[in-house]
């Protein structure tokens, strides 16, 4: 009753306000456009009042830090206990010079490695494979065998450091490798901690970097979940990531409801593999992107976390509240990079990163502004970890937890975004679940669509992009280029051959034809690949066994 | 863009063309697609040494896998030691008349092998027709020494007559339905297939489909069109399909049906030629122009029946030569 | 126009069989791993190994101001980096089209 009485007053003092201070404002001064929109599309109105969150209660939307639905975080004291994991992406050339770029991160103060591999190795080809021509170390580093992880790994404590690797196809592969590189230095698995990439389903719908069909890719997946829940704790066999969604041209809220989606999907397959829930959710991980638009960033964190425990603990009825968390790294966003003016991405960058420190993110990678035009050279990557440190311990951001919790525009985002959500959940089950949706070319087909939006906005100037088509400046781009030596490819050409000719080639055959009669049967295949490893089997080698047990996958058509 | 090939002279890529070159393949496909003056030289030096081929044609729905099928035939047949071609027909944009061909993505891990030729067309408005232009198509690679070409159309209209009606094999493709749904087939398909195909059986259901099949299809001059069951992606049921077609080609030649279709298909080419060039005939400015426009205006009038017009029109036309 | 997309990864062999057989007037490549060095006039190479030179080949991607030259010196006819607007693509298309 007296909310009702409540929102009365508040209704007709909207009314009041623009009947007569808002409509004398705008006849003397018109607002600038018509309609204003977020990064999105998505309208945003003049203002929003406490009339906007009518329906909910704060304990329903919000709860307290560290409590269901962890809208507000998943710790109760967030950045004031411990700071986010300042987690870079690093990776080029061969393991020794990615060894080299991790130590130099490390000495300035990061706090978790990342690590970025090269096209061959993310395609489960080796070095000097036809298929890896002219690939080389380009885009990440290349490891096609274990010798390689351990030179990758030289002289960095494997057991103190949390390290995660953006790897999806191959993901068992180079987890193994890993792992088998930790053994060998006695370190235990129970003792590491780290993150694989393995989400193969996004691959599907954006980032393209698959190899086999969905099914048998979704086994290699769950088999990560059962092997890593029981032998390596503290690991996370997944990281669900929307960054690439988003990075493909997707708005905020498809990244939100088709990452969402896909963890479902993921929790689905492990329960019909007959692990409880409670075993591995967990270990479930989440990755986001963070663009320039500051609020429905922020909204879209803050709904992944209400949606995730929500469906967690209600749908798939997990017990633990570990499993409602939704843990997730952060990573600016790379399209919103320009090659014109490239200082300028800076700026971009920090308010992206500002975006995920006050949304609540586990740890962080931020972008580099040559990163239009290479993999970072070392300085502009200093300057990007900086960016970090400056908003930890200069912009008060990291003070107090959930700085913007309460604001009327961002709870009133947070909800619509959730709602936008929960309505592609339900087209999605429509079409018969996520892998039938993305037979059909579902999310590629709305990926295009936004996409396609977007850069029509740019090209018609309905959208400004500083420095792109407006505020331009005519002069030539000095970027400090990174350049892969021929040396190192030579260097890891040899180390490859040296190892498949010195290598026990019966113990190896052996490991691979065990594998293979796994990979047609129904085993985990985690302790097979752990034996192919240990026979010094290469990454191409492996994946082949597989490529051939499973065949690969061809993309569905989209005009 | 002009046609490029023009500068090549159309005798020169004959003859490369008969000693199998890909380059020259490739241009004579343009000048036909393109309705160029120099393709009716072309197709009449490549005519005599055309013959050799088997055609089979493809037809179904889009999005029912023909372009996955055809690439595991392709591979198939290949292995088989049989030189394979491929011209798969992609519709134009209605709206920006440009065409985005995508069949050979599907087809990609093929396209490089020397015994495979595989190439696009846009059904833009050929003067004589997709057909027309589709099968000149085929008769460059049968040329070029192709012992297979395959034709893949999308289903819409009457392309899969006009797919029956010049194709040795005609592959009508289906694919069951998911759901709870009365799957009816589109009218004429049951009459056109010499093989039918139900892919994608991996999606279930097809148990439904495949009898409703058996049930309506009937015998025709001594051929019981066979049902093949398929899952193209995973490479399931291709031998047996290559196996059909295979069959399907000796029941050809020894029941004396190939020869009945060469002529069946004959005829059809000299009526569609001769449209073409009566069409061609009366809209220029020349005597029979002017005489098509005089006879139009009496129609109008009501001074003359359309039937009696065309009857003086051919009249005409005779007298013109 | 018409544009026939091949797809993602593929070899250089695979593009120039695939121009060859399409009868194309240009072969537009994208690269953004850092590759296009090598991969980019071994396109090039191929055509001219198969008598089809007169293919237009163009590049595009991620590709640092310091390559462009080198790749022009190895055939390649125009290279349109990061931030290329569309319009001086399609200008550049319209003027190979005249000059053909």
């Amino acid at each position: 009753m007296r909310d009702e009485d409540e929102r009365k007053v508040l209704e007709k003092e909207l009314k009041r306000w623009e009947e007569t201070t808002l409509r004398d404002a705008l006849a003397s001064h018109p607002e600038r456009r018509k309609e204003f929109v977020t990064t999105s599309s998505r309208p945003v109105k003049r203002l929003y009042t406490p009339l906007d969150l009518a329906g909910k209660t704060d304990r329903e939307r919000l709860g307290s830090p560290g409590e269901f639905p962890f809208t507000r975080g998943i710790h109760p004291t967030m950045y004031r206990g411990r700071l986010w994991t300042m987690r870079m992406f690093a990776g080029y050339g061969s393991a020794e010079d990615t060894n080299r770029r991790f130590k130099y991160l490390i000495a300035h103060g990061e706090t978790g490695l990342s690590v970025a591999f090269d096209m061959p190795t993310l395609y489960g080809y080796d070095t000097d494979e036809h298929e890896a021509k002219g690939e080389f170390g380009t885009c990440g580093v290349a490891v096609s065998s274990l010798d390689d992880m351990k030179i990758l790994f030289r002289g960095i404590e494997v057991g103190d450091v949390s390290t995660s690797m953006t790897i999806n196809s191959p993901a068992s592969v180079i987890w193994a490798m890993y792992l088998v590189m930790a053994e060998d230095r006695g370190v235990a698995w129970t003792k590491l901690r780290g993150t694989i990439q393995n989400d193969i389903l996004k691959e599907y719908q954006a980032q393209k970097e698959w190899i086999y069909p969905p099914e048998p890719s979704m086994r290699l997946v769950v088999d990560t979940f059962e092997f890593g829940s029981r032998q390596v704790p503290g690991w996370n066999t997944i990281s669900i990531s929307g960054y690439h969604i988003r990075e493909a041209g997707a708005t905020a809220a498809q990244e939100l409801a088709f990452t969402l989606a896909n963890g479902m999907e993921y929790v689905r397959w492990g329960i019909d593999r007959g692990l409880k829930v409670d075993e591995f959710a967990p270990r479930l991980s989440f990755f986001f992107n963070a663009h320039n638009d500051l609020f429905e960033e922020l909204a879209k964190y803050r709904a992944a976390r209400r949606i995730w425990a929500r469906e967690m603990r209600d749908t798939f009825g997990a017990k633990n509240p570990r499993s409602w968390l939704l843990r997730f790294h952060t990573q600016t966003a790379g399209v919103s990079l320009t090659a014109q003016q490239p200082e300028i991405n800076i700026v971009r960058t920090t308010i992206q990163a500002l975006a995920a420190v006050l949304g609540g993110t586990q740890s962080l990678h931020t972008n580099a502004y040559d990163e239009a035009y290479q993999v970072p050279n070392e300085k502009a990557a200093r300057i990007a970890l900086r960016t970090q440190q400056v908003l930890a311990h200069e912009s008060g951001a990291a003070n107090t937890v959930d700085p913007f919790g309460g604001s009327y525009f961002l709870e009133a985002l947070t909800d619509e975004l959730e709602e936008d959500a929960y309505r592609t959940f339900d087209r999605i089950g429509d079409l018969g679940g996520v892998i039938p949706a993305i037979r059909k070319g579902f999310f590629q087909q709305e990926i295009a669509n936004s996409a396609y939006r977007y850069q029509r906005e740019v090209e018609d100037k309905e959208r400004t992009i500083v420095g792109v088509n407006d505020f331009v400046v005519d002069e030539q781009t000095e970027v400090e280029p990174l350049r892969v030596s021929e040396a190192s490819f030579k260097a890891q050409v040899d180390r490859l051959r040296k190892l498949r000719r010195t290598r026990d080639a019966k113990k190896h055959t052996r490991a691979l034809d065990r594998l293979r009669t796994a990979c047609e049967g129904d085993d985990n295949t985690m302790p097979f690949i752990l034996d192919a490893v240990r026979a010094k089997a290469t990454l191409g080698e492996i994946c082949d066994v597989m490529r051939g047990v499973f065949g690969v996958w061809e993309e569905p058509l989209l005009y | 863009m002009p046609a490029k090939a023009s500068r090549d002279s159309v005798e020169g890529l004959v003859d490369s063309l008969l000693k199998g070159d890909k380059r020259s393949a490739g241009k004579l496909i343009s000048l036909i697609e393109d309705d160029e003056p120099e393709a009716v030289e072309a197709v009449a030096r490549i005519f005599p040494h055309t013959g050799r081929a088997h055609v089979v044609g493809l037809t179904g729905p889009p999005g029912v896998g023909k372009s996955s099928l055809i690439n595991r035939l392709v591979r198939a047949f290949r292995s088989r030691g049989k030189t394979v071609g491929v011209v798969a027909v992609d519709p134009t944009s209605p709206y920006t008349g440009g065409a985005v061909l995508g069949d050979r993505i599907r087809m990609a891990d093929t396209g490089v092998d020397p015994g495979v030729f595989i190439r696009s067309m846009a059904t833009r408005g050929h003067a004589g027709g997709l057909a027309l232009a589709t099968f000149d198509a085929v008769r460059v690679l049968d040329a070029m020494g192709s012992d297979l070409v395959f034709v893949e159309t999308v289903g819409a209209g009457q392309s899969e007559v006009e797919i029956a009606s010049r194709a040795h094999t005609t592959i009508v493709v289906e694919m069951p339905l998911t759901g709870d749904v009365v799957q009816t087939m589109k009218a004429g398909i049951l009459e056109i297939g010499d093989v039918y195909v139900v892919n994608k059986v991996d999606l279930g259901n097809e148990d439904v489909l495949v009898a409703n099949l058996k049930f309506q299809l009937e015998t025709r001059d001594g051929w019981t069109p066979p049902i093949i069951r398929t899952a193209a992606l995973e490479g399931r049921g291709i031998d047996d399909l290559a196996g059909a077609i295979e069959k399907h080609a000796l029941y050809l030649d020894q029941s004396g049906g190939r020869r009945k279709r060469e002529v069946a298909r004959a005829r059809l080419e000299i009526l569609e030629n001769v449209q073409r060039l009566l069409v061609r005939r009366v809209s220029d400015g020349s005597r029979s122009g002017r005489v098509f426009q005089k006879l139009a205006e009496d129609v109008a009038a009501r001074r003359l029946d359309p039937h009696a017009a065309a009857r003086k029109l051919l009249g005409s036309g005779s007298t013109a030569q | 126009m018409e544009v026939i997309y091949t797809g993602l990864r593929q070899t250089p062999e695979d593009i120039v069989e695939a121009a060859i057989q399409e009868d194309v007037d240009a072969i537009g490549l994208s690269s953004l791993s850092g590759a296009h060095m090598t991969l980019f006039p071994e396109v090039v190479r191929l055509l001219k190994k198969r008598k089809s030179g007169d293919i237009v080949v163009v590049g595009g991607g991620i590709i640092p101001e310091d390559d462009v030259p080198k790749l022009k010196r190895a055939g390649v006819k125009a290279v349109f980096g990061p931030g290329t607007p569309l319009s001086v693509i399609v200008s550049f298309f319209e003027k190979a089209d005249k000059g053909a």
